[in-house]
């Protein structure tokens, strides 16, 4: 039998090539099969006449298994699926069933279990599942058992629909009639059920495998708010936002990418409040995805972002449905992939990254007061160890004479300049970071211990570093902690910080703060300036930029997303005290 | 196609970026941190500068060491300033950095001859401080740079703390760089630096050289001509308008052997000029509001015919250095210190035409009206001695 070298047999998809071929090939591959056949009967004719069959037995008995086996694979079930063509079903419960056996072959996970439509009646049929993927209760409960237990009459048209309408005791029921529906919808975790005499087949939604319950997510950790996160499993993250935004203008669309792992994806926007423009865009993009694997949202990040040069994000991600919510009530649009609980939330603004749900939970004052500290932290962990640099190596003069004293005092008999030994620690500080998060818990304290003590402690009093470079060092590792959602950025540009200042000093600083501003003054998000609303200047907006207004004065939503419905609430709202008329 | 245009142009602006930047990297630990210098001559004629350098101690954290001096002191011998840094380095091993320069000192002897020339790389070297302190050592500078301060471990920060500190009195004035240079660019007014002196003094008991701050020096052009006492420098900071606080200390009304304390609290002056029959006069407003410090008598002066009194003694006591230091400056130094020549010349534009050239003959002649406006506002929490008469 030959192969199709055009197209994938596990998941044909080049309908266009197959569709013209596939007629031809099918004939092939019986005239081959015949062919075979003729030969091994040829064979074993010869044997018994020459006497020998006796020696021969063991081949030809292997032989002859080997084309029993390759018999399967000439099942036309198979075949078109092979070949990639939208079969139907065919109307012998049999032959679907070997063609599902053929396309699942070495798939110890697919449960085809055969049995006989009532007691009488004994019509054929056969239930397909694979294992771990849907709730055994449901099958053996809702399925299996009203199936075996309930009579039925001669019409097999008749017995589907009966079974649909009266038997089955499951919520989601559908008519599938390809051969490639049935294999998505088995991978997808349903159990299809195949009649003798139908070319229709039923599937039940019974998906039911292990995931993860909801909990508390350890990235966006809060005080206040709601401690809920996503888990792995695309329905239930869909049905975490339909609970807080009860309305049916959410809008939440589903379609698959990837090839091989035909990953769901969804898009949830809120219809009357989005831009449609950038749903339209997004779909766009994600369209033209072309990948054989999707196992987490930063694959379709990577492949749908504005500016995948860029070392700033232009694509949003979350872990809380509260979070995503909000953002969907402002007017953005939320991608969830199955799999992963991080959801991705286009536009995205340089902003968001100073923005954390708290901040819209908590009294306005002292959220304002955090914003600050956050744009000054992000400030200072960019820069601080490059300042240092070029302060120490270049520009002695604007230190106090106090603190250079004391620097001078500290830097005295350190081996390497100012600017290996900022890289130095920079660099032993992101080990030690990404030690952390890799290893794993009951080893991570030795890790702290050892970065506390040996970066700390010992290098200072062995002379290798000064004490004010590990200040300098600690304190931006801090400071980087206040802005999670840049702090990749922040250290790579803290390191082209540390390297201009090391080699031109303040000049070399401002050098690169400019092209970075520059740089991110041309990126966009999904048509949205990246870092609207400070450029270009949004006054309205900047109400929830570097001060948070209380929710009265908010009231509307950000305009630069461009949304339809800009009004939030109404007029007024600001609670007054109740006079006492006393 | 176009992309592959822009990368070299991209490269091309990149790399230009690098042809500029901060020249000369010098590391911590490679330089010499200056904290004062003193300038003499030596008997040659050569200039003699003294280095306070800064040194920091490897052992980390400044605080310990104990009674240690932080600093070193070195001396180098050049024909000019720049020079002279230069053959530093000879004993030092590192580069000398003056960016922290805190003070200045110049040799009496050297003043007399002119510093025109230190104050001219002082202000061209862009390492030096604009604002950095200027003292006339009485003797050498060196001395004074070796000399040792009680309290600060660098002891050309004591002498720049000192400076501040005794400014307070306004018996002294402070004098930078920066108001020197500008003083002595308007060729008629006289600048003045505050002296500074090697006094004894003791510390555990040991006796140990240190510096204490004494009289002013008068400059005629950069040559030093003659010094004023403290009287003379505060009436001299009264006509500038420069005294800031201090104590004028009366004797008391009711009990002449005992004194009273005044305070200056805020004081101020409107210089005006008139010329009448060629006479130039100078007409001085002094402005001066001072609570009462303390006193000595038993008597209550919780009176307003006392204030009346102490404030009549108060401004008798201002006119009295106003007229030492008028005296000093127009008699016997012929130096303009109160800056009178640029007053006429804002004032009286076309008259300083003439007067410029002479001015040296005009100063002397310069008749000067007071007018002094005292104030005592506050007696303080205490109304009169316990010891005291109650008044009816």
């Amino acid at each position: 039998m030959t192969t199709n070298n055009h197209s994938d047999p596990l998941y044909p998809d080049h309908e266009w090539l197959a569709t013209n071929k596939s007629a031809v090939q099918q004939l092939n591959a019986l005239l081959e099969y015949a062919q075979q056949v003729e030969v091994f009967s040829k064979k074993a004719d010869a044997a018994f006449r020459a006497g020998q069959w006796l020696k021969m037995l063991n081949s030809l008995k292997e032989e002859y298994q080997a084309l029993e086996q390759q018999q399967y694979l000439l099942n036309p079930v198979y075949l078109t699926y092979a070949n990639g063509i939208k079969q139907a079903l065919s109307k012998e419960a049999a032959v679907n069933v070997n063609g599902l056996k053929a396309i699942f072959a070495q798939c110890s996970d697919l449960i085809i279990r055969e049995f006989n439509l009532g007691a009488t009646e004994q019509i054929p049929a056969a239930l397909v599942m694979i294992e771990g993927m849907v709730d055994r209760g449901a099958i053996n409960e809702s399925i299996l058992k009203p199936l075996l237990f309930t009579k039925y009459n001669g019409d097999i048209n008749g017995t589907l629909a009966f079974i649909k309408a009266n038997v089955l005791s499951v919520a989601n029921i559908k008519e599938i009639r390809t051969v490639r529906e049935v294999v998505d919808e088995v991978l997808a975790g349903n159990a299809i059920l195949i009649i003798d005499k139908s070319d229709i087949a039923l599937v039940s939604e019974v998906k039911g495998w292990e995931s993860r319950s909801v909990e508390e997510p350890d990235t966006e950790a809060v005080v206040r708010g709601p401690r809920e996160g996503f888990v792995e499993t695309i329905r239930t993250n869909t049905a975490l936002l339909r609970r807080k935004i009860k309305n049916p203008n959410l809008k939440i669309e589903a379609l698959k990418v990837g090839e091989k792992t035909q990953t769901a994806i969804c898009i949830a926007y809120i219809k009357g409040i989005v831009d449609e423009r950038i749903v339209q865009e997004l779909k766009k993009r994600l369209d033209k995805i072309e990948i054989d694997a999707v196992l987490e949202s930063g694959y379709i990040e990577n492949l749908i972002e504005d500016a995948p040069f860029s070392l700033f994000p232009t694509v949003g991600n979350s872990e809380k449905p509260d979070n995503v919510s909000a953002k969907l009530l402002e007017g953005r649009v939320a991608v969830f992939v199955d799999g992963t609980p991080f959801v991705l939330m286009v536009p995205y603004l340089f902003v968001e990254a100073f923005q954390v749900s708290e901040d819209y939970y908590s009294r306005p004052y002292y959220t304002t007061f955090i914003r600050w500290l956050r744009w000054f932290a992000f400030f200072t962990s960019t820069v601080l160890p490059a300042l240092y640099v070029a302060i120490t190596t270049y520009h002695q003069e604007l230190l106090p004479q106090a603190l250079l004293t004391s620097i001078a005092t500290a830097q005295e008999g350190t081996p390497f300049p100012a600017v290996v030994e900022a890289l130095l620690m920079q660099i032993i500080y992101e080990i030690l970071r990404e030690a952390g998060v890799r290893l794993p818990r009951p080893v991570g304290s030795a890790v702290s211990i050892v970065g506390a003590l040996v970066i700390g402690e010992a290098a200072v009093t062995a002379g290798l570093v000064g004490a004010p470079m590990v200040v300098i060092v600690g304190g931006t590792a801090i400071s980087s902690f206040l802005i999670p959602a840049l702090s990749d950025v922040n250290a790579l540009l803290r390191i082209m910080l540390i390297i201009m200042a090391g080699f031109s000093g303040i000049y070399g600083i401002i050098l690169g703060f400019i092209l970075t501003i520059i740089h991110q003054c041309s990126l966009r998000s999904f048509g949205v300036p990246y870092m609207s609303p400070l450029a270009p200047i949004n006054v309205s907006d900047l109400k929830d930029v570097f001060v948070r207004f209380p929710w009265w004065a908010m009231r509307t939503r950000p305009r630069v997303l461009g949304g339809q419905n800009p009004l939030r609430e109404k007029a007024g709202q600001k609670p007054k005290a109740q006079t006492n008329n006393n | 196609m176009w992309q592959r245009r822009l990368i070299p142009v991209i490269i091309c602006i990149l790399l230009s970026t690098m042809l500029t930047g901060c020249w000369n990297r010098k590391e911590l630990n490679a330089i010499g941190i200056v904290q004062g210098i003193g300038i003499d001559k030596t008997p040659e004629g050569q200039i003699r500068i003294t280095f306070q350098v800064l040194k920091p101690s490897s052992k980390g954290g400044g605080k310990e060491g104990g009674s240690d001096k932080a600093v070193w002191v070195t001396t180098s011998v050049g024909a000019t300033i720049q020079d002279t840094v230069r053959n530093a380095t000879k004993q030092s091993g590192r580069k000398f950095y003056v960016g922290h320069c805190k003070v200045i000192v110049i040799g009496e002897e050297v003043s007399r001859e002119g510093i025109e020339q230190f104050v001219e790389i002082f202000q061209r070297d862009h390492e030096f401080r604009p604002d950095v302190l200027l003292f006339i050592a009485r003797g050498k500078a060196q001395d004074v740079i070796e000399a040792d301060n009680l309290q600060e471990k660098v002891p050309a920060s004591g002498i720049a703390n000192l400076a501040t500190a005794t400014f307070a009195t306004s018996n002294v004035p402070k004098v930078t760089l920066h108001d020197f240079a500008k003083t002595l660019a308007s060729k008629t007014s006289a600048p003045f630096i505050p002296g500074i002196e090697v006094v004894e003094g003791k510390k555990d008991g040991k006796p140990i050289k240190v510096v204490q701050i004494d009289n002013t020096a008068v400059f005629k052009q950069d040559k030093l001509i003659g010094w004023l006492n403290k009287k003379e420098a505060r009436g001299m900071l009264w006509l500038l308008g420069k005294v800031k606080s201090g104590t004028v200390v009366v004797n008391s009304p009711q009990d002449e052997t005992q004194r009273v304390s005044l305070e200056i609290i805020r004081a101020a002056s409107d210089v005006d000029v008139e010329v009448i029959n060629n006479q130039i006069i100078m007409k001085v407003i002094i402005k001066e509001e001072g609570n009462l410090a303390e006193q000595a008598s038993a008597v209550n002066l919780f009176t307003p015919d006392i204030i009346h009194e102490l404030e009549a003694r108060k401004r008798a006591g201002i006119e009295d250095e106003v007229n030492a230091a008028l005296l000093k400056a127009q008699q016997e130094l012929d130096a303009d210190v109160f800056k009178f020549g640029e007053e006429v010349h804002r004032r009286n534009p076309k008259l300083w035409k003439d007067l410029k050239k002479k001015w040296d003959q005009e100063f002397p002649k310069v008749l000067v009206k007071l007018m002094i406006e005292v104030r005592l506002n506050r007696i303080g929490l205490h109304k009169r001695p316990q010891t005291a008469e109650e008044e009816g």
